[in-house]
Order: structure tokens, then sequence, then C-alpha cells
């Protein structure tokens, strides 16, 4: 797969033209933020979307409990998941585990979730369902799960974890072409995996404008390449990076943790928020783009969305069909920090 | 621990490719316990040397150099003139290597960006894990008058959070200080040793003590066993704290580099940073 890696230029209206520089290097975790940073009116692509479509399911949940897998077995089937897609494959489910604070769980998916989602991947004959994560923060694997609940949702849900950090590593040619980077080296249990599933916390984010399904996939690139943080990732751009990774990677599906989301200074340091939902979906630039409608963000001020606007999917709301939920029965407004590179993030 | 003791190179879990982190760590380890099995590693190392003088994390891949710091300690955990040269060369480019500088943004973040410091990889930023780590090789290989290691220094300092402890290498972004990490908090205060005041880490010391009462790993209790124990400031309750650790990962998750952090963690101080006459303290 290949892609024009331009960025569409904004429409006549005076806003600026994205373009990455590394003259506008912002340094705070060695990210680099674009050209200007993510200011509101960058374009998004051809109303058509060159004919991309996609179903994004939305479900109500307020509480993690139990009934969440009959809710994302719902939501797999409301977007056309079969048993005989899964029956036999192995299933890896990548939450987001970038960092913990015992007394902040919002900050991580929550391990019902993922003992919700390998029960409901069972249930349609998966082979084996495991958990990986490569977390950009903390290197210490085992503390990590232990303070987010993971490991006990582990051991009670009777699920195998690998550590992509610290995986064996193989090349694979860029197939983004976002960035500079030519290759991109993978964990051998992602590469292996027959089935990929992005399960990410619903949360706005201080340089990408928020992180959902595709920023969740930063957490499978191995630490022992990329380091803690996965720093040569910022100094390519966040945004490409995501772009590239998505297009490499080529993730199969995502199920993101709404119910209770992060605004503010996110990804680590904001407040919780309840979203009360769970967003399912093949496509990940359709469910961010539904994710971001629900916290109330410009999807056009984010700009790894407006540049996956018909490359790697449809972000238009009249390109992606609502199944479930309605938007508006879960929309609650997410407050985005109040600094200057974020002023066009806000709906 | 069986795994580590017989391999002739230790890769990440028992079923992995041999790699220099784990391999190191197992040799300095080791290195006392079953000096053959340490000199088989220190052997391993040399064939993941690379022509710079860098040490990647295989052979088969090209990547960081970041594990260089690692072998280093490893060649100089014992009196052996075998290492010398490898250890020149590692050093030059341990030395020549740094984290990009640039300008500082003081609306966003508080840390001092035009320390180079070490990074993980070349043409990125500095961290506190890479900087701690070539600090104490550099140190533990007679390079401890070099000026990298005042500018190690000078960077470690500077990223500390102010209410104590440090994290991966950011303290304060966005006007928000951000969390520490027991982990690399104390691998921080073991390459300070000698080279910052009591005063200057005590809040770090605190941090430190006060999250060993919390969940812990090994990973993260051999690092608070070795910051500590680098500042004379053992715990109470030393002995339940490395029960809790031992206990808390299933056989199936076990890190051998981890396993093999340990293995030093125990043994004390020294075994990593090597003799105090060597490193040259100043404080």
């Amino acid at each position: 797969m290949s892609h024009s890696h331009s960025i569409p230029s904004a429409p006549a209206t005076g806003c600026e033209k994205w373009k990455p520089s590394r003259r506008d290097v912002l340094g705070a975790g060695g990210a680099i933020i674009v050209g200007g940073g993510l200011a509101a009116g960058l374009s998004i692509a051809q109303r058509n979307e060159g004919g991309m479509r996609a179903n994004v399911f939305i479900g109500k949940a307020d509480a993690y409990d139990p009934r969440l897998v009959n809710l994302i077995s719902d939501g797999l089937s409301h977007i056309g998941v079969t048993r005989d897609e899964i029956r036999g494959k192995s299933v890896l489910l990548k939450p987001n585990l970038v960092e913990t604070a015992l007394d902040k769980p919002h900050i991580n998916t929550h391990p019902v979730m993922l003992v919700a989602a390998a029960e409901a991947f069972r249930r349609l004959d998966a082979s084996r369902v495991i958990i990986a994560e490569g977390q950009g923060h903390r290197r210490d694997t085992e503390l990590v799960l232990q303070e987010s609940g993971v490991s006990r949702a582990l051991e009670e849900g009777n699920l195998p974890f690998v550590d992509l950090n610290h995986d064996e590593v193989a090349p694979r040619t860029n197939a983004g072409e976002w960035t500079k980077l030519t290759a991109l080296h993978l964990p051998r249990t992602l590469l292996e995996a027959d089935v990929i599933v992005s399960m990410p916390k619903m949360k706005t984010h201080h340089w990408a404008g928020m992180t959902c399904a595709m920023k969740n996939l930063f957490g499978v690139m191995p630490g022992v390449v990329y380091g803690w943080p996965k720093n040569l990732l910022h100094y390519q751009g966040i945004p490409q990076s995501i772009l590239d990774i998505n297009a490499t990677v080529a993730p199969h599906l995502t199920i993101v943790d709404g119910i209770i989301g992060m605004e503010g200074d996110g990804p680590i340091m904001g407040g919780a928020k309840r979203a009360n939902c769970v967003l399912v979906g093949r496509n990940f630039p359709a469910v961010d783009a539904t994710a971001a409608r629900i916290m109330n963000l410009n999807v056009g001020g984010i700009p790894y969305l407006a540049a996956a606007s018909g490359k790697l999917g449809p972000v238009q709301s009249q390109n992606i069909t609502q199944v479930g939920e309605p938007i508006a029965a879960v929309q609650n407004d997410f407050a985005v920090l109040d600094v200057p590179h974020l002023r066009g993030v806000k709906a | 621990m069986r795994e580590v003791r017989r391999a002739s190179q230790v890769g990440y879990r028992a079923d992995a490719i041999g790699s220099a982190e784990p391999s190191a760590l197992a040799a300095i380890g080791l290195s006392q316990m079953n000096p053959d099995g340490a000199r088989t590693l220190r052997r391993f190392l040399t064939t993941l040397q690379r022509p710079d003088g860098s040490v990647g994390s295989t052979r088969s891949d090209q990547s960081p150099g970041w594990p260089t710091a690692y072998a280093m300690l490893a060649w100089a955990s014992v009196d052996d003139a075998e290492y010398g040269t490898n250890i020149k060369r590692a050093a030059r480019w341990l030395n020549e290597a740094h984290g990009e500088t640039f300008e500082p943004k003081p609306n966003v973040y508080d840390h001092d960006t035009r320390i180079p410091g070490w990074a993980w990889v070349t043409g990125t930023h500095s961290w506190v894990e890479p900087t701690a780590l070539a600090v104490a090789a550099l140190k533990r290989c007679g390079f401890a008058d070099h000026a990298r290691v005042r500018d190690g220094v000078s960077l470690l300092l500077d990223r500390q959070i102010a209410s104590g402890g440090w994290n991966y290498g950011n303290n304060r972004v966005l006007g928000a200080e951000l969390h520490a990490f027991p982990a690399t908090t104390g691998i921080a205060l073991s390459a300070l040793h000698g080279r910052a005041s009591r005063k200057q880490v005590e809040p770090s010391l605190t941090f430190l003590a006060e999250s060993s009462k919390g969940p812990t790993s090994v990973y993260s209790a051999a690092w608070t066993l070795l910051g500590l124990d680098a500042w004379d400031a053992p715990l109470p309750d030393r002995d339940e704290f490395i029960a809790r650790a031992l206990a808390s990962a299933p056989i199936d998750r076990t890190n051998l580099a981890h396993t093999a952090l340990m293995l030093i963690a125990l043994q004390g101080y020294e075994l990593f940073a090597g003799r105090a006459e060597d490193r040259k303290d100043e404080h």
C-alpha cells in the first residue's frame, strides 16, 4: 500500500499549511509539533474521501462489569465480524498501559474490558487470545500490570501476556511513508498474530489532540529499538508516525474503552471523564473520528485524522455509518488543555 | 536463575535469542558466583560490538547503541585485561554519543534541553536511563574524570522531579509535575552516588523508600535496592520487600534481564558500580 505523503494544504481561509519542521520542536517528551501546531482549519481531503466508508458501533455502558462481554459481542456482530472470521485464529488484544498511577486508573484500558473482549473472541472460537503491550513510559512491565489491575485480570481470565517492548523484532517496510523511516521494527508476537485488536482508552492528548485506536498502536513499537519514551517516533512527527504505524501494522479491529476516559491534560495527567460508551470498528480513522465527535472535538483540527482522511479511512460524518447508539446519546464535552497548539482541537 | 547460570548468551525470555542487556547483567551477577559462566557471557558481548565501538541489542538487527554502557559494565566487572580494547572502543563511542539539544521552551517543560546527556537512539533527545547507565559505565571503566560524566550528572540532577524521584526523564510538562517511577529513581541514584550531595537527592531517597511499601516487581525492587544501597539508606524491611518482589510475577512472564539485575542487587552496590576508588567519588 502506498500513499501520497503530501499533507493536504489548508483551504484558502488564511489557515496554516501543515508541514513537518524540526524547527517546531517543543521538546517535552522529545515531541515535535508540526508546522505551528494543531491549528484549526487543517483541511480534510475531498468530501467523498476516495469512496471510503465504514461502520462504527457505539454501545452504551456505564460500568466495568461482566455485561460488557455481551456488549462487545453485539458490537462485533453489528460490524460484521463472524464466527467464520475468528474461528481457529490467534487474537492479540493491545490495551493502553502507557504509564500507571494507583490513584489514576482512568489512564489505562480497564482490565474488565480486556477480560470481556477475550471472552467475546473465545465465544467466536478463537484458537488463542493473548494480551500484549509495549508501554511507552515505564519500562517495568510487571509493575505496570500490577498497578493497572491487569495482572489480576490475566490470572482470572487465564490470559497470557507478552511484553512487546522486549520481544524479538523483525523489520517491515514502512507502508505509510509519512515519516522518513524506511522500515518499522515490529515485535514478532504482533507479526504472528492473526487478528490484531487495538483496545485504547478514549482520551485527549496534549500533543496529538486525542489518543484512541490509532495512537494506541505506538505501544506496539518495541522499546528495545525505540526507547522509553519512543522518542524516535516523536522526532519523525507524532501524526506522521501514527499514520505510518497504522499503515504498516494494518490492524484488524478496535474496541475502545470510552466508559471512563480522560479529558484535559491527557494522556496521563488529565481528569477522569465519563462518556459511558464502548466503540467497536474495523476502520481506525472512522472509529477515532467517532470518538472525537463523542468528546466534542474538532475532527479537522486533529492532524493525524485530517491526514488519514481518504487515505487510511473516512473521518467525515457522512461517510461513517454509526450503528448501535447515535453519537448524541453519549456525547460529552471533554475539556482540552488551554495551550496555543491545541486551540484547533476543540469543536 | 538456572537458565541464566548455564547459558552462553541470555535473552529477555528463556526461549529468546541472546541479547546484550540481559547477557551483560547476567555476566555481572554471575562474576563471583559462576566465573566461567560470566566469562562466556562477556565473550558473547564482544560478538555484539560493532566497528564503531557501540554494542547493539543483538547480532541480527541494526538496533541502537544504548546497550553499550551495559556491555562496558560487564567487561569491567572483573579485573581482566582481556577486554581492555573492547572497553576503550565502547568508551570512545559512548563519549561521542549524545542526546539532541535545543533551545528551552519554559512554557512547555521545565528541564534544561541544552544538556546533551545520552539518548536511547542516536539523533533523539536525552533521557534518564541511558544517561545514568553511561555515567555509571564511564565511572567504572576509568573515565570518571571525563567532562561527559559531569555533563551526565548535571542532566540527572536537572531532571529530578521536585517532590522526589525520576521518571523516564521529564519532570514537569505544560505546568504539571509528572509521576516518578521507582526503577528510574533507583537508576539515577545509583549513577549519582559520589557525584551529588545527599541533600540534593534526599527527596528522591524518601520517594524510593516510600514507594517500596506499595506494589513492586523484580525490576523495580532491584533498582530500589541498588539506589538505596548506593546512598547507604537500606530499607528497614528489606527481606520482606525482596520476598514480595520475587513473588510478584508468574514464571511465564519472567524477564531474565530483571532476574540478573536482582542477582546483582542482592550482592550489593559495588558489584554494579565498582570500587569507590575507581569511581573517584567527589562527595
